[in-house]
């Protein structure tokens, strides 16, 4: 909890990282009263006062947004979609910096044979073709948003080992590692109490990029087609529209969630450098 | 010395950085002259404008320093105030300079005689075969094997780089060479061997140089003149001599006092304090808050310059007081209290 | 050759060794019954029966690995479920597609965005500053295949100045011979996924260009530079520039590698016969080998890519010695 306060507060210091929190945070309400505050459910169809479907309604009172070909709402849509987008996001964000954090400390701390093996891992994992790779998985398991943040965790957290790795490695060699062990301290401490604190910074921008990345990617996932079939995303949205080829009769379906992933993901850029460019002179000032 | 006209004559220099809109003096009034030929030291803390001094003489302040008023003279031209494309051409040919760290100022993916070659062709309708042959010239002259001069930076000792930097800036034959702390980086000996070496040629070719330093002793061994800087004012200048045996400012003399003498018996005193923030709205004399001789005026009023009948220029109230400054001056009891007044 | 370049190629000939060991397994060993991934549980059991063999799949699996090794080293990557044909045929034609759309325009912004990069970095607090960094992130923010889903909208919809997507008019060539893609037609049909992918590309190298050159301007040998008496520009292009392209001119090749597989989405929208559009198609229809085929040409091309970047890192700053 306290990093968090502090990267709220640290991020607050500058404009840019100011409004990126404030348009974040409402993005992260939405997300959570997004399902009960839409007019309709994400796949109900919506009908006109003679009973017709309301194929490719304009905008209007009704329909803020519109509704697609199916006659679905799109407010609605984005609503549910914003959930999608924000747990997805933030749970493989976290996920990955997890994952990336241990494996980047312990290949960097020890060094040697484990440091090889690991390193081989991410070598491999940065050679597969990131978003087929990602889709090959989901294919050959069931296709819900769990294994979509599971399969997008298992092939990002590699960035994130191998820039905390680079990190660990100038860290160990510092002074207050050798006067850590000079004092009897195990690995464990060293590692967890000693060196992890001060990745912490890195970890936090590590943590928006995968966040965008992670925010993209499920909108990807969803375009192509591979997306959780129960579930509405932004992705699939922009899937329906386009795979209904009439998108160019309804330009007001294309428009909606593709502002919404680059406001949500430009955000996310933006206060990650807000944080850094706070962090890093402070950084290079402990060397 | 009377008759000979400066080479380079600096007057009533302001100079400012702006961040975010506050203004921080880092250069008040600064008055000097170097004659041709002649080796001056100039002397300060870090912080004290040394640098943006040079900035401002080389015409390479960045974007947030501003000249606000002054000139510097040279050869009946403002620099200041001269066309930028006219100032360019100024640069290295008539002024050159020996940079602090060597190994940050030589572009480190670049061969070093091409760095040098770059410099001379920017200025010199010369073939590239001519320039490479005026490396190796240059190259003896600083006392480096000229096959080593195709070598990259980082291939080259401390002191060599030093010697290459060295060359550099005697590439075109200037009139003066700012040499800014020069050997920081290197230990005694090379130091030694560098700064002889940086005498023989200035006395064989006749060119003017600053010796930058915060190292008073360097400046003793090396220069014929010195002026002292604190907080973005010269507060003394002179013969080295005469400062040295009589310093008139309260900052001189604990300079001179902080270096060790071989052989005496008391230890060196430094200075304690740091210098002020030059962001901050400074009154009075601004080494009052350290000085230990400071009076009431002194943290009112700047101080005039004054200009003794040896030449010596000195900025302080008191400097008629120098002498029994200086005897008080030996007791680090005197120090200590400044401090305490203050804080 | 030196030893650290003998340890770095065996280090990618295990990695590659690796990765296509472990594709084998992959696409047999998850879940279900192997050959329900490989046959459609819908054919006849006779069928079903004949396809088993004609793929090997009733050998052991040890057995199978083995040929599956066996025929790579021949360049022999098996015979696609969907169409019959060799998976080389199938997939040489697509990556040149793919080559054809991607190398170019990822050049162009990389060069481009390193050029706009450098200038906007020196002039850094200006106005054209802020408003490029601000644009970029927002395009970087957006995903590619929607901005390519606008752009068919405005472009070819609204203004009808390019056509909606494929590689050539349909008909046009009808045995898609090596002619198509120099004709005006093929040009026609990339120009709008070049730019789309251009200006998304354009990005990155824009804003990695733009902090490094800002880390450049306080270096000292910038200043000395300066203080030679070289104009600004000169300044720029040939020490603060110079140096500042390292870090970009070796993640390019990486990248190349990466871009292939990223044009995953580009080309469905454009409906670009490419690679990427191939592996989706290829998913789709449970078409193993060719997947398993493009996933090794990739692999490949980033090993490669990454084994290029090192050299030209070396190649590039001579402070870089390996032992």
């Amino acid at each position: 909890m306290n990093i968090f306060k502090s990267f709220i507060q640290i991020t607050w210091k500058s404009t840019s990282g100011r409004i990126s929190l404030i348009i974040f945070g409402f993005c992260l309400v939405l997300a959570v009263v997004g399902p009960h505050i839409a007019p309709y459910g994400p796949n109900e169809r919506c009908y006109d006062a003679a009973g017709k479907l309301l194929r490719l309604a304009s905008p209007s009172w009704d329909h803020w947004l519109g509704t697609t070909v199916l006659g679905r709402d799109i407010l609605s849509q984005m609503l549910w979609g914003a959930q999608t987008a924000m747990l997805v996001g933030l749970l493989t964000a976290l996920g990955t910096v997890v994952i990336g954090l241990n494996f980047g400390l312990i290949a960097g701390y020890f060094g040697g044979r484990i440091d090889a093996i690991l390193m081989r891992i991410t070598d491999i994992l940065l050679g597969l073709p990131f978003l087929p790779f990602i889709i090959v998985l989901l294919s050959l398991t069931d296709r819900n948003i769990w294994t979509i943040i599971l399969a997008m965790m298992f092939v990002m957290w590699r960035s994130t080992a191998r820039i905390v790795r680079a990190e660990v490695m100038s860290l160990r060699q510092r002074q207050f590692i050798a006067a850590a062990r000079t004092t009897g301290a195990n690995d464990t401490d060293i590692l967890y109490r000693e060196i992890a604190p001060n990745i912490m910074p890195l970890a936090v921008t590590s943590i928006t990029f995968a966040l965008a990345w992670a925010i993209i990617t499920e909108a990807s996932i969803g375009f192509l087609g591979f997306g959780d079939p129960d579930v509405v995303s932004w992705g699939s949205i922009l899937y329906d529209a386009y795979a209904s080829q009439m998108m160019y009769r309804a330009p007001w379906w294309v428009f909606p969630p593709g502002i919404a992933i680059m406001i949500l993901v430009t955000s996310v850029y933006f206060i990650g450098r807000a944080y850094e460019e706070v962090i890093n002179p402070r950084l290079q000032e402990r060397m | 010395m009377q008759g000979t006209d400066p080479l380079v004559q600096i007057q009533n220099l302001d100079v400012s950085y702006y961040t975010k809109g506050v203004q921080a003096k880092a250069l008040h009034n600064i008055g000097m002259e170097i004659l041709p030929g002649e080796r001056l030291g100039l002397v300060g803390e870090s912080g004290c404008g040394k640098s943006t001094l040079l900035k401002t003489i080389m015409g390479v302040l960045p974007p947030n320093g501003k000249v606000n008023r002054g000139s510097i003279e040279m050869d009946g031209r403002n620099l200041i105030e001269m066309d930028e494309k006219l100032r360019r051409q100024t640069r290295w040919a008539e002024i050159s300079m020996i940079t602090q760290s060597a190994l940050n100022a030589l572009n480190p993916v670049q061969r070093i005689d091409r760095q040098i070659i770059e410099a001379i062709r920017t200025h010199q309708a010369m073939s590239k075969e001519q320039a490479a042959e005026r490396v190796s010239e240059l190259f003896g002259m600083v006392g480096v094997d000229p096959a080593r001069a195709r070598d990259y930076p980082h291939q080259f000792s401390g002191g060599m780089r030093q010697r290459a930097v060295i060359a550099m800036a005697l590439a075109l034959s200037p009139q003066l060479i700012i040499a800014d702390e020069p050997t920081t980086a290197l230990d005694v000996i090379v130091q030694d061997q560098i700064f002889s070496r940086l005498r023989q040629l200035q006395q064989d070719r006749g060119f003017a140089m600053i010796l930058v330093t915060h190292d008073i002793a360097l400046v003793v061994e090396n220069c014929q003149k010195i002026c002292v800087m604190y907080a973005g004012m010269i507060i003394e200048a002179g013969n080295t001599r005469d400062i040295i045996q009589k310093p008139r400012h309260p900052y001189t003399i604990g300079l001179i006092n902080a270096v060790s003498v071989l052989g005496s018996v008391t230890a060196p005193i430094a200075i304690p304090g740091s210098p002020p923030n030059l962001f901050e709205n400074l009154e009075g004399c601004r080494f009052a808050p350290r000085c230990p001789f400071a009076s009431a005026l002194c943290h009112q009023k700047i101080p005039e310059p004054t200009t003794l009948e040896n030449g010596q220029k000195v900025l302080c109230h008191h400097w008629s007081k120098a002498d029994e400054f200086s005897k008080l001056a030996k007791s680090p009891e005197t120090w200590m209290q400044s401090t305490t007044a203050t804080t | 050759m030196s030893m650290f370049w003998f340890r770095r190629l065996w280090q990618s000939a295990l990695t590659l060794f690796t990765m296509l060991t472990l594709m084998f397994f992959l696409f047999r060993m998850l879940p279900g019954d192997p050959t329900a991934t490989v046959i459609s549980p819908a054919l006849y059991p006779k069928a079903q029966e004949i396809l088993r063999m004609q793929f090997g799949l009733d050998k052991p699996l040890w057995e199978q690995y083995f040929v599956y090794v066996k025929n790579l080293s021949v360049f022999d990557f098996g015979l696609s479920f969907h169409t019959g044909r060799p998976v080389a045929d199938e997939i040489g034609s697509r990556l040149l597609n793919t080559v054809l759309l991607v190398f170019p325009s990822l050049i162009t912004a990389y060069a481009l965005g390193s050029i706009v990069g450098a200038v906007v970095g020196w002039s850094r607090g200006s106005k054209t500053e802020t408003i490029l960094v601000f644009l970029s992130t927002a395009l970087q923010s957006a995903p590619v295949f929607w901005l390519s889903m606008l752009s068919i909208l405005y472009f070819s919809i609204q203004l009808d100045l390019f056509p909606i997507g494929h590689i050539v008019s349909p008909g046009k060539f009808p045995d898609e011979t090596w002619r198509m893609y120099f004709s005006a037609d093929f040009l026609h049909h990339l120009a709008l996924p070049f730019l789309v992918n251009t200006l998304y590309q354009f990005c990155f190298p824009f804003l990695l260009m733009r902090s490094s050159i800002l880390a450049t301007v306080g270096e000292d040998y910038v200043e000395l530079a300066r203080m030679k008496g070289l104009s600004e520009r000169s300044v720029l292009y040939r020490h603060a520039m110079r140096n500042s392209l390292l870090p970009l001119a070796t993640t390019l090749p990486m990248t190349l590698g990466w871009a292939v597989a990223g044009s995953v989405v580009i080309e469905t929208v454009f409906s670009w016969p490419g690679l990427g559009l191939l592996m989706v198609e290829a998913v789709g229809r449970s078409d193993y080998p060719v997947v398993q085929a493009a996933f090794l040409l990739i692999a490949v091309l980033t090993v490669l890519g990454t084994l290029i970047a090192d050299f030209l890192y070396t190649l590039l700053d001579p402070r870089i010695v390996n032992e």
